[in-house]
């Protein structure tokens, strides 16, 4: 297999993980995955997989910058206020890490492009800060057979889980989905949106470092995943709570 | 008295006035909604799961005295 002259050097202290080493690490550079969302979440979430030499990269973003992203959102800077969030995010990541692959897709995630857009990849995390998102992300992954990382924060807690992962060898039974756990989307306005209620920008990075995490095991096998789990995490206690979803 | 443990996480703790509360034993979960949903009206429009000692409950589930229930929304922000 053919590596780039300083695969080794970067990656070192990733391969020198045992449940990782340099099978891992190539299974990492092999990986698709595609991040909805650049905003708290979704900003650490690329930044994390890049410089961890995830080899292709998708970003779904239809926004531009505004000054009050820049509490929280990692990857852009006072100068990029007004411009469009993915080409800020492609020119940050690459500068990371130029020998991956960085696709981006300037658009929100619809009904209409999601199946072309969600089929390039082998996994999604959820970045997103809606219900209607992410309901479609949950619909289209359980069409298309592939597992995605959910996140999610709300003042200063986060919930992080691995919906739809393939749990058998014949590839016919799929860990629970986020409909199983939540059927029904609320109705507007119940859950109010960290625009109404606040949140602490590190708070979102670590909910973002604990999906990226789960993104990573994912493809080199280490751990356990969180999947027909919910995690949730309080920053105010500093607690960990997770809850067994059983079918 | 025997009583439940109830933790409550997300916003739902604007609904409760805090995030642990308990309450009066009752012996399944229905029952448990509805002394829930009487002790605090702001719940009963509310979507959320529930675990009993940290397990999914979908339906109905027998509880015993000292079980511990959360209350667990869905989280919108990202």
């Amino acid at each position: 297999m053919k590596m780039e002259p300083d695969f080794l050097d970067r990656y070192q202290r990733q391969i020198q993980l045992s449940e990782i080493g340099l099978q891992g690490q190539q299974k990492l550079r092999d990986a698709r995955i595609l991040v909805v969302g650049l905003g708290g979440l979704g900003c650490p979430v690329s930044q994390y997989l890049v410089m961890a030499g995830v080899g292709c990269i998708g970003l779904v973003d239809g926004d531009t910058v505004s000054l009050g992203n820049l509490q929280r959102q990692t990857l852009y800077r006072n100068d990029d206020v007004g411009k469009s969030k993915v080409q800020i995010a492609l020119q940050q990541l690459q500068s990371l890490n130029p020998s991956l692959e960085v696709l981006v897709f300037g658009t929100a995630l619809t009904p209409e492009n999601s199946l072309d857009i969600v089929g390039l990849f082998d996994l999604v995390i959820d970045c997103t800060d809606n219900f209607k998102t992410r309901y479609l992300i949950n619909d289209v992954c359980a069409q298309l057979n592939k597992s995605w990382v959910y996140g999610s924060v709300s003042r200063f807690e986060g919930q992080v889980a691995v919906f739809n992962v393939n749990i058998r060898e014949d590839g016919k039974a799929y860990s629970l989905n986020y409909r199983d756990v939540f059927p029904e989307m609320p109705k507007e306005g119940e859950v109010l949106a960290c625009a109404e209620t606040g949140v602490l920008g590190s708070v979102v990075g670590v909910v973002g470092s604990l999906q990226a995490t789960e993104a990573l095991k994912y493809f080199t096998g280490a751990g356990n995943l969180l999947c027909n789990q919910l995690l949730t995490y309080n920053a105010l206690k500093q607690t960990l709570f997770t809850v067994k979803l059983s079918q | 008295m025997a009583v439940l443990e109830v933790l409550v996480f997300g916003q739902l703790t604007d609904s409760i006035g805090g995030d642990r509360i308990h309450l009066s034993y009752v012996q399944d979960t229905d029952l448990f909604r509805t002394a829930m949903n009487e002790r605090f009206p702001g719940l009963r429009d509310k979507t959320f799961l529930l675990a009993v000692n940290q397990e999914l409950v979908l339906g109905k589930r027998i509880l015993n005295p000292g079980d511990t229930v959360a209350l667990l929304p869905p989280f919108s922000g990202g």
